[in-house]
This record gives C-alpha cells, sequence and structure tokens, in this order.
C-alpha cells in the first residue's frame, strides 16, 4: 500500500495560447487548434515527468472556467448572471438561462478523449457540480420552464456526463463543489448549503456504489488568480455537510489553512469509513513552491488524524481554474505537483508504506 | 470585495428557491426511490419465491443437477446430485467442480475435462463425452450421460453453469446387451447353416449371410443392392412370394428354384416372413434350404415310380390274362374231370353189378379166396363210387348253374336232418341247431355244405364219444356268419391251411376215418360259388369250429 495522490485538474495555458485566443477574438476558432493540441500534449508530457501517478490534461480546452465550460456559448443563456466576489477585489459573474430547455453544450468527456490519445498515465476528469449550475436559474421563474424542470434536466445532463467520463476510461471523476463554502457564507443556517448537499447527493444516487469509488468531490474555497472567494467561512460549518455527499473521494483544500490541525480534526471527526481523504498539501495561490520535505510534514501531520487506508493528498485546488489567470507559471505548477508527489512518496516512506 | 447587499438579495433568494426545487426533487427521488424499493421488494419476493420454486422444482426432477458460479465452484446440489457425488449441498458448495463431480471414461479410465470449463469459457451448451462415468465421494461408479450450459442474467452475462445428468447404467447395459445381441444376431446369421437374406420393401437385397451366397456363387456386392427376383428362375413364383409377403402373409417352405452364378439350379424351399414396424414394411427375412438333392431324388424316384406303376399295371394286366387263362383250363380241366367221373361211372356200375352178381349167383363157385377176392372188388367198386361221386358233386360245382336265392337256413338244416335222420340215429349223434338267419344262396349248396360238415362231425370222433354238433348263427355279427362246432378230434392249428385242398386227409388211419379227402373241398368251393367264404378254428371244447360266411339275401 502506498498513499495515493492526485491533482486536482488544471494547470495554466501556455502565454502563446492565451495570446493567440486574444487575438483571434475566440477560443473556438479553428486556427487554434494545434495550439490546443499542443498545450494538451505538453501538459501531459510535463505532468507526467513529475511522476504523479493520476495526471489531467490540464483543462488546456476548459478555457473559460471550471464553472461555466458545459454552457459557455449556449443560445439560452447570458453572461449577465451572477457576480461571485473573490477576496482579492474581483469577481467572476456567471451564466444566466434565459429559456429551457436546459442541456450542456459540452461535456468534460470530449478533453478526457483528447487526452487519453497522449496520456501513458492514468487520467482523472473534473467536471463542475450541479450545485454550481443551479445558480444558473434566474430569480424570477422562466416561462414555460419551471425551476423544478431546470433542476430535472441539471441533474439528467450531469449524471450523463460523469457516466460518459467513467465509460471513456477516466481513472476519478472529481466534481467541483467550489461553491459549499460561498453557500454557508450566503446562509448561514446551513439550509442554503444542505440545499446544494441534496441536489447533488440527487445526481450520486443515480450511481452504484462501485461507480462511486470512482467519484470524487472537491471543495475549495474558489481559489483565482491566487485568491478565494469564501476562504473566511470555516471548515467547521462546511466539513459536517460535505461528509455527507454520497462520493467515494473527498479532495479538501488544507494547505492554505491556518489551523491545518484544526481542521484536520473537524474530518476525522466527520469523515466516513468508505471515504478516502486527498488533503490539499500544496497551496495552489501561495506562489512558494513546496519542497519534497514541507510536503512530507504536511502528509505525516494528516497521517495522525486520517487512516492510511483512507489517506491521500492533492493540491489544494486548480492552478489556473479561469484562463485568464496567469499569477501561477506553469513551471511553478508543474514544480509545486513534483514536490507533491515526492513529498507523499517520502511520507509514505516515513511510515512505512513503500 | 464584497457583495452589494442587492446582489447578495438576489443571489439568496435564486439559491433558496432552488433549494425549495431541490427538495421536490429530492422527494420526488425519495418517492421514486421508496416506489423502487418496494417495487424491488416485490421482485425479491417474487425472485425468493421463483428461487424456491426452482429450488423444490430441482429437487424434485430425476435429474441430477449441479451448478457453479462463474469460476467453476459448485453453488447447488439437489438431493439427486447429492446422492450421486457422494457430497452434500453443505459439503460441496464453494468446492472446484472437479472435486465434487469426478468423471472417468468408461474405458479408458482416463479423467474426462470438466464440461463447466468449457461452458463458462465460450458460453456454450456443452454435451458430456460418451461412455462416461462419475466416480461417488465412497468409490461407486455410475455411468451418466447429459450436458451443461451457461447460466446467464437478464443482460445475457454469464453468472455460472448448470449441468444437469442422469444414471444411465441401465440404459447403458441395455445398449451392452442390445449391442451383443446384435453381435449374436449378426453371427447367427453370417453363420447359419441354412440361407439367410432380407428384402427391402422394394425388392432389391438388403443383406445376405455366406452360407446363401456359398449356395448360389455369389459374392456380396454381386447379390446385395439387386432386386431378387434376379436370382430366381421362376418370375411368378417371386411374384407371387413378394405379393404374399406384402400382404402379410408367412411363407413356410415354399419351393423355388434359384439360378447360381455358373447358370446352375438350386431347388430351394424358402421360408419367410416380414418385419413391420408400426404398420410399416421394413424388410423381409427369408430362410433358404437347398434342397436340390432331395428334389433329384424325388423326381429319380418319381420317374421309378411311375416306371413300376406302369410294369406293375402291365403284371396286372398279365395276371388277370393268366389267371383267366388259367381258369379256363381248370374250368376245363373240371369239365374233362366231371366228363371222366359222369363216364366212369357206367363202367363202375357195370364193375358193381357184375360183382354182385357173382357175389350173390356164384358164390359156391368160388372157393373162399375167390369170394374174398370178390368181395374186395365190390369194396372197391364202391369206394370209387363214392369218389367218383364226390368229384362229381366237386366238378358240378363249377360246371352247373346254381342260382342263389333268400333262403331260410333254419328250414334247409331241419330237412336236411330229416334226410340224415338214418346217419344220425346210428351214430347216435346230438345235433343241436339255433335260430339261423335267412341268407341268399343255393338250397343244393346249402344243403351239401351242411351234410358234408356234420358227416365229417360225426366221423372224426375218438371212439366212444357220442359227437356233438352245434349250429348256431353269430349273434353279434350281421347275422350272416355261421358256426358248425362239433367234439370230434379236431385239426391241428398248423393244417388249418390245407384243410381246404382237394384229397387232403389228415388222418393218415384210413380204416379208422374213412373219406375222399374231398368233403371240405367241396365245402369251400360251395360256399365260395355262392359268394361266401368258410374258415377253420379250433373248438371250444377241443373239437373243430367252422365258420361260414354267407351273402345276406338283398345281395345282388
Amino acid at each position: 500500500m502506498t498513499i495515493p495522490t492526485e491533482p486536482i485538474g488544471s494547470i495554466p495555458r501556455p502565454p502563446e495560447l492565451i495570446r493567440a485566443i486574444e487575438e483571434a477574438g475566440s477560443d473556438s476558432h479553428p486556427s487554434l487548434n494545434p495550439l490546443y493540441d499542443e498545450a494538451i500534449q505538453d501538459t501531459i508530457r510535463r505532468f507526467e515527468a513529475t511522476g504523479s501517478p493520476v495526471i489531467t490534461d490540464g483543462e488546456q480546452r476548459k478555457y473559460h472556467n471550471f464553472w461555466t465550460y458545459c454552457v459557455h456559448g449556449l443560445p439560452n443563456v447570458s453572461p449577465d448572471g451572477f457576480k461571485i466576489p473573490f477576496v482579492a477585489g474581483h469577481t467572476r459573474r456567471m451564466h444566466r438561462l434565459t429559456a429551457g430547455p436546459f442541456r450542456y453544450a459540452r461535456t468534460a468527456d470530449q478533453y478526457l478523449e483528447v487526452a487519453k490519445r497522449y496520456a501513458k498515465h492514468a487520467l482523472k476528469q473534473a467536471v463542475i457540480s450541479p450545485s454550481a449550475l443551479s445558480l444558473m436559474y434566474p430569480a424570477e421563474d422562466i416561462p414555460g420552464y419551471s425551476r423544478q424542470e431546470f433542476i430535472d434536466d441539471l441533474l439528467a445532463e450531469h449524471e450523463k456526463e460523469i457516466r460518459q467520463c467513467l465509460a471513456v476510461g477516466a481513472h476519478k471523476v472529481q466534481i467541483d463543489f467550489t461553491e459549499g463554502r460561498l453557500a454557508v457564507k450566503l446562509d448561514p443556517s446551513g439550509n442554503l448549503l444542505n440545499s446544494f448537499i441534496g441536489l447533488n447527493n440527487l445526481a450520486l444516487s443515480r450511481f452504484t456504489p462501485e461507480e462511486r469509488q470512482r467519484i470524487g468531490v472537491h471543495t475549495c474555497p474558489g481559489g483565482a488568480r491566487d485568491s478565494t472567494h469564501s476562504a473566511d467561512v470555516d471548515y467547521a460549518e462546511l466539513l459536517p455537510s460535505l461528509f455527507e455527499l454520497r462520493a467515494g473521494n473527498f479532495y479538501i483544500a488544507l494547505a492554505i489553512e491556518k489551523d491545518r490541525e484544526r481542521v484536520l480534526k473537524i474530518i476525522q471527526k466527520h469523515m466516513k469509513p468508505n471515504q478516502r481523504i486527498f488533503v490539499g498539501v500544496i497551496a495552489t495561490i501561495d506562489p512558494h513552491i513546496e519542497t519534497a520535505e514541507e510536503v512530507r510534514d504536511r502528509v505525516l501531520e494528516a497521517a495522525k488524524y486520517i487512516p492510511l487506508d483512507q489517506l491521500g493528498t492533492t493540491d489544494d485546488c486548480g492552478y489556473s481554474p479561469f484562463c485568464d489567470d496567469l499569477s501561477t507559471t506553469r513551471d511553478t505548477a508543474f514544480a509545486k505537483i513534483r514536490a507533491r508527489v515526492e513529498g507523499t512518496q517520502l511520507a509514505a516512506q516515513k511510515l512505512g508504506l513503500s | 470585495m464584497e457583495l452589494d447587499d442587492s446582489e447578495e438579495k438576489l443571489l439568496r433568494s435564486v439559491a433558496l428557491q432552488n433549494a425549495r426545487a431541490v427538495l421536490l426533487a429530492r422527494e420526488r427521488a425519495e418517492q421514486k426511490l421508496w416506489d423502487a424499493t418496494k417495487d424491488l421488494e416485490r421482485k425479491t419476493e417474487e425472485l425468493t419465491q421463483q428461487r424456491e420454486w426452482f429450488q423444490v422444482t430441482l429437487s424434485s426432477i430425476g435429474d441430477a443437477v449441479i451448478t457453479t458460479d462463474t469460476e467453476g465452484k459448485v453453488t447447488f446440489l439437489n438431493p439427486v446430485a447429492e446422492e450421486m457425488t457422494g457430497w452434500t449441498l453443505k459439503e460441496g458448495a464453494g468446492h472446484p467442480l472437479e472435486e465434487v463431480f469426478n468423471i472417468v471414461n468408461e474405458s479408458t479410465r482416463k479423467r474426462v475435462d470438466n464440461p463447466i470449463a468449457k461452458v463458462l469459457r465460450e458460453g456454450i451448451v456443452v454435451g458430456l463425452a460418451n461412455h462416461t462415468v462419475l466416480i461417488s465421494r465412497n468409490g461407486t461408479e455410475t455411468a451418466i450421460e447429459d450436458s451443461a450450459a451457461p447460466i446467464r442474467d437478464s443482460q445475457e452475462k454469464i453468472v455460472g453453469a448448470v449441468m444437469v445428468f442422469h444414471d444411465v447404467t441401465a440404459r447403458r447395459k441395455a445398449e451392452n446387451a442390445l449391442r451383443r445381441s446384435e453381435q449374436l444376431l449378426s453371427e447367427f446369421f453370417e453363420n447359419a447353416a441354412v440361407g439367410l437374406h432380407w428384402v427391402a420393401p422394394d425388392g432389391k437385397v438388403l443383406r445376405v449371410n455366406q452360407t446363401e451366397l456359398k449356395l448360389l456363387g455369389y459374392s456380396k456386392e454381386e447379390y446385395v443392392g439387386r432386386h431378387i427376383s434376379e436370382f430366381h428362375e421362376d418370375q411368378t413364383v417371386i411374384d407371387d412370394i413378394l405379393s404374399k409377403l406384402a400382404c402379410g402373409k408367412e411363407l413356410t417352405n415354399y419351393e423355388a428354384r434359384l439360378r447360381c452364378k455358373d447358370g446352375s439350379i438350386k431347388h430351394v424351399l424358402i421360408s419367410s416372413n416380414v418385419l413391420w414396424e408400426n404398420g410399416e414394411f421394413i424388410h423381409t427375412r427369408c430362410f433358404t434350404r437347398d434342397i436340390t438333392e432331395q428334389k433329384l431324388a424325388q423326381i429319380a424316384l418319381e420317374e421309378a415310380q411311375k416306371k413300376l406303376s406302369e410294369h406293375a399295371q402291365l403284371l396286372e394286366k398279365q395276371v388277370v390274362e393268366r389267371t383267366h387263362h388259367l381258369n379256363q383250363t381248370i374250368q376245363s380241366l373240371e369239365g374233362v374231370c366231371y366228363t371222366i367221373a359222369h363216364d366212369l361211372r357206367a363202367p363202375l356200375r357195370a364193375v358193381q353189378g357184375f360183382t354182385k352178381i357173382i357175389l350173390d349167383d356164384y358164390s359156391p363157385c368160388f372157393d373162399e379166396l375167390g369170394r374174398e377176392f370178390a368181395g374186395r372188388i365190390m369194396k372197391g367198386a364202391n369206394r370209387m363210387d363214392i369218389l367218383i361221386r364226390d368229384l362229381l358233386a366237386y366238378a358240378r360245382l363249377s360246371q352247373v348253374e346254381l342260382p342263389c336265392v333268400e333262403l331260410d337256413l333254419n328250414m334247409v338244416i331241419e330237412a336236411l336232418l330229416q334226410n340224415m335222420v338214418p346217419e344220425i340215429e346210428a351214430q347216435q349223434a346230438k345235433i343241436s341247431v339255433q335260430r339261423l338267419p335267412v341268407v341268399k344262396a343255393n338250397n343244393t349248396l346249402v344243403q351239401q355244405i351242411f351234410e358234408n360238415l356234420i358227416n365229417n362231425a360225426m366221423k372224426f370222433v375218438d371212439a366212444g364219444v357220442t359227437p356233438e354238433i352245434c349250429i348256431r348263427a353269430d349273434s353279434t355279427g350281421n347275422g350272416r356268419r355261421i358256426f358248425v362246432s362239433d367234439n370230434g378230434i379236431g385239426i391241428a392249428p398248423e393244417y388249418h391251411d390245407r384243410v381246404f385242398g382237394m384229397f387232403q386227409r389228415l388222418h393218415g388211419d384210413e380204416n379208422k376215418f374213412q373219406g375222399t379227402g374231398i368233403g371240405l373241398a367241396i365245402v369251400k368251393k360251395a360256399i365260395e360259388r355262392m359268394g361266401g367264404s368258410v374258415a377253420v378254428a379250433s373248438g371250444g371244447a377241443g373239437g373243430t369250429c367252422f365258420v361260414l360266411e354267407f351273402q345276406p339275401p338283398q345281395t345282388t
């Protein structure tokens, strides 16, 4: 037995790709395809070079962001949705659904299909949570398309996306649930969080226990441009509900936390026997590149609270959840990943697991 | 940066509305789950019942059933399988099938491949190899037969395998017995001393044995497959045979002629019938027995008999002719005899007359010796007279016409005895006559017969014995048989054949018992002349008994 380690997903796009997209005026111009392809191959090559046993395509083609990739370009959405505020002072505006029915414009298995051509290591794929997309339905009901119909369509589309990813051969399918803390922030009573948990569980309950062991949930304060939208929300308010999700794996940002041991204790208290906890050992929004030893120590710290057969390591978040996020370089990202892989191995050795 | 109040309020509003929608969706999902759970429970119940039904069914059927999982490990044995393998379900469950189901080849004793492995590998139904023997846990061997098949779930995925087998020991024994029986039959067929062949409904030879081939000189290839009529000399015969057999008749020793390869003919007796199955003509079963030698011998015999018959007819004709000639000769001789006897009487009368004159008138002229001689002449002449008279009587029987009429023997005998009173009294004979029948006869001849018999009876008695004569009719027969018995000296059995011959004198002392030896010959001739017969037997009291057969009166 060793300690599994997995990334979250995104890697900063190459600057030349970002420039080319800006010059083309569209992220889907056919002339960009070779650059996308080159970026994917380079990402996978460098990812595998870090020794990470599980990799991603760096979400090179999930160009706009991890949240709206599946609805971007739909004719029945408008870009005037909610603004999501980040600590650093900037906002991200979501899409708003203008008419039914709700259907994904694209699903993440398409990215996985491409990545499989080049990858030798196991590939995982991140998808957006239904709870995140549920915020697309406006306050006023859409005539002829009820909120209830929207929820049904949303669950169906989400289920289809996960099934297709599993069918393509995803090592894991990770549901990005970064709005958990936001829900607590918006509704301290916890009702909204429970609603999000309930919605996501409605989706997860459509899968078998075996399938759910290949499905995970990622939560973090919502990192973008080295900032977060809800880092000020205490994990103590989130984690008890989070572990009610019927997923087999949890990817929890931890490195960024000021009092990791406190969080680990909360995790220890609320985690369930069939859940593997991938603790964040890399602070992705921190420009400092962790050393392997630092990572090792974080793993050893986590191992005090989490049984080894339920322990895994990950990055706190993706390195570039939004396409225009250039705060972290690709080199830094891969250096941090390497540190995670090596540090995890060191910890495993220290713990006598390898 | 914080959201402005209105933005946050709106977001909260949306989120909370969503929460309500999620709650409804959750309720629906829960209802769906509840329904699904109920449905699952119902299906589980149905499945349980079905499973129990299958368990009971599998436990009840006569075949042994073993099921395995996808790894070939036993999951179920029904009671028959438990008994045949020696493993209980509890013991066998989880064990590899090879341990529980140990099968070998009946002949080679080599282990037979487990069919389940192939079933699971290829997903097909696999039959057990022939001559498979199951060795149970305690070493008992059972001949088995049957097959294994995959068990698939509703998605056609193989989830195990089932093997069904049954004890075929009895059947295999029966098959072996049948095989031996067929072998014996075949050996019998081939080695039978008689020819055998089978003919199909279309008349073509299906099978033939060596004896028949050897008899006719053909090889099997030359015989089998050809129409049976090609080997028959007589088309009508084989047509008749096939026709009779087709009608369900059975032939026994039907004569036929078969043509050999060298052109020669064999005479045979065919016994045949048809093997029918459910009314269908399968084939004939013909036994062919060679009788050529007997037939040829029979033909030769018939020819010889024919010749013999012709010869016999010729001989008979010759006998008839010669008999006729002889009768003519006899008749001629009897005529001569009658003539001679008749003619002899005239000189004899002269001798008697002159001798009587000598004795009566010239006796003193002769001395004693002369007189004695004259007396001897007279005596000899008298004897000759009697002899001639008898000869005349005998000869007359063939020379004189003596018509037969209805004649009451009682009256004839009564008249006769009246005439014979002097002789009877002289002999003091006792004659008893019982009731006699009416017969067809000639009065003269009847008197002659009874006179001769009575005279003989009175004559041939020992000295001092009073003759006793009984004349009676047969009380049990047709009443035409007359017995004349006496208490005389009798006739020895060795002389019974000779007693009716001419001049047969059985008693040498001529002085004691005088006679010409013609009397009984006259009796025989007379009775035969009337169409009757006479025989002699020893009398009951040591004398003689003559049996006379007369014709009944209505005889023409």
